[in-house]
């Protein structure tokens, strides 16, 4: 049982820190615009699908795919922001809108992608030797150990962009207060574009590296991807990406250690059931209302 | 003139916030404008740095027309700009919010740090520049605000209620500044209902009422003016 325990939580360290840079990159976009991009997982979801074609078509892997996935999500994140977010903010209440609109293009994205690829679960053939390795008395899977340092990185990379570049600095201060960002003239405008680029691309590199850690990509896949982020930022606190990856760990350990001792079926519920405790014990999450 | 404003018209739906304005200021001036609640004196700065577009008229500020610019562009010109709330980052430290307006600037960090320092000096916020904005009283957020437009060298600063809501002790200091800055050259306009604190500081006040000027002139004069009165104590 201690075993089963220790590769739970190993499991969940795996998957949490996914999930967390999932979290991340919605947590930039809501906290630098106050967007709700209810349609963050469909992106991720189009990643997964563009690696699987770059597969198929290209022989090309998915960590190479980055190379096109990371620019790729970036400008699609500015010019999504340039074509409907500036619109969103002038809205009275551009949360609520900007859920409904994002809601729309979830819809859109999933319903074009069945027509392109259709119903049918598409998966990838391991490109990178065994699907699983051995460490210690622990079996784990190799795609969730490579998703995982990869988004260690990313996540240290943020880390260094958010606190040492001109640019992090700019989206750390339009987070605490968009008005004074205006008045020390910083262009409020661009800084929300790049960091929209920026959300769209952290969920591009995950999206990208998905097929390595769940092995069945569908058009339906991206809500579950949406619902999973948004816990999470709730979790760590609304508008505090390095929240997200805390968010992120506690997600995805009570997914994986409550499996042990209930119904797979089960382990989403216990994992909003901590969502609802971790709520009412701190409702700004925990790095809310602390990030500086 | 630093700043010429000809017959601004802003209108709020079926309200005219401010109508018709026109007025000048003098290069290395200290103007006040004082006015009933509601007279239009917030909402004139708001024009000034462009949080709000005027519906009619023009602002010209060093002979350049400015109306339509945004915020952070006016800035980019030299006009800095505090609130009656001060618009702090508060989960920065104070010497954060001080960098905050040179996060883009040429200069190198070690040169910006140190201008920082001297400025937390000269305001005595100091042996806080570690402390969280948050961490300050109302006070000393108001001059943290005042020290962080400093750090790119107005040429004109606006200032909403500076004196509102702060220790005696923190207004004087508040005085102290803008005296300062004054000698140094920099223009101020200066909105506030602290009349003794604007009597001092300013050379011309000029009086609105429902967004229209209704008297323009030294504190004496104004003191004396029957319109000033009457819209301060009604009719």
């Amino acid at each position: 049982m201690r075993n089963l325990i220790l590769q739970a939580i190993l499991s969940g360290i795996l998957l949490g820190m996914i999930y967390g840079l999932i979290g991340a990159g919605l947590n930039i976009i809501y906290g630098v615009m106050r967007v709700v991009n209810f349609a963050h997982g469909e992106f991720l979801m189009i990643a997964a699908y563009l690696v699987y074609w770059f597969s198929v078509l290209y022989n090309i892997d998915p960590l190479s795919s980055l190379l096109i996935i990371i620019p790729l999500f970036f400008l699609s994140g500015m010019i999504i922001y340039h074509l409907v977010v500036p619109r969103l903010l002038k809205s009275e209440d551009p949360e609520m809108a900007s859920f409904l609109t994002f809601y729309g293009i979830s819809m859109i994205i999933t319903a074009l992608v069945l027509i392109a690829w259709g119903a049918d679960p598409r998966g990838l053939r391991f490109p990178y030797g065994t699907p699983s390795m051995r460490i210690g008395t622990f079996y784990i899977s190799t795609g969730r150990v490579i998703h995982f340092a990869f988004s260690s990185i990313i996540a240290l990379i943020l880390v260094f962009f958010l606190y040492r570049t001109y640019l992090g600095k700019a989206i750390r201060a339009i987070i605490q207060n968009r008005d004074a960002v205006k008045i020390v003239g910083i262009d409020p405008n661009k800084i929300s574009s790049i960091a929209f680029g920026i959300g769209l691309m952290l969920v591009g590199i995950t999206g990208a590296l998905i097929p390595l850690t769940f092995p069945g990509i569908t058009p339906g896949m991206g809500a579950s991807y949406t619902l999973v982020a948004f816990v999470v930022i709730v979790l760590g606190g609304l508008g505090n990406p390095m929240g997200s990856i805390i968010g992120g760990l506690i997600f995805g350990l009570t997914e994986n250690i409550s499996t042990l001792f209930l119904p797979l079926a089960l382990s989403p519920v216990i994992s909003f059931i901590t969502l609802i405790l971790i709520i009412m014990i701190r409702p700004q999450g925990f790095l809310g209302g602390t990030w500086n | 003139m630093i700043l010429t404003v000809s017959n601004l018209t802003k209108r709020f739906g079926g309200v005219v916030a401010i109508n018709h304005l026109s007025f000048e200021i003098r290069e290395n001036e200290i103007l006040g404008i004082i006015g009933p609640n509601g007279s239009g004196k917030t909402t004139t700065l708001n024009c000034l740095n462009g949080i709000y577009r005027g519906n009619e008229g023009t602002i010209s500020f060093e002979g350049r027309f400015i109306q339509g610019m945004l915020p952070h562009e006016i800035s980019h010109l030299g006009i800095g700009r505090t609130f009656q709330v001060p618009k702090i980052f508060k989960k920065m430290t104070i010497i954060e919010n001080l960098l905050a307006p040179v996060l883009d600037s040429r200069e190198s960090d070690m040169v910006l740090q140190q201008k920082a320092i001297r400025l937390l000096q000269e305001v005595n916020l100091e042996p806080l520049k570690d402390n969280l904005g948050e961490e300050l009283s109302g006070g000393q957020q108001k001059i943290l605000e005042l020290a962080r437009i400093l750090m790119f060298d107005p040429k004109m600063i606006l200032l909403d209620e500076p004196f509102a809501g702060i220790h005696p002790v923190l207004r004087t200091k508040f005085h102290e500044m803008i005296l300062a800055l004054h000698k140094r050259g920099v223009t101020f306009v200066l909105v506030s209902h602290d009349l003794p604190s604007l009597y001092l500081l300013s050379s011309r006040i000029i009086v609105l009422d429902n967004g229209k000027k209704i008297a323009e002139g030294s504190g004496k004069e104004i003191q004396k003016n029957e319109a000033v009165i009457e819209a301060y104590l009604g009719r």
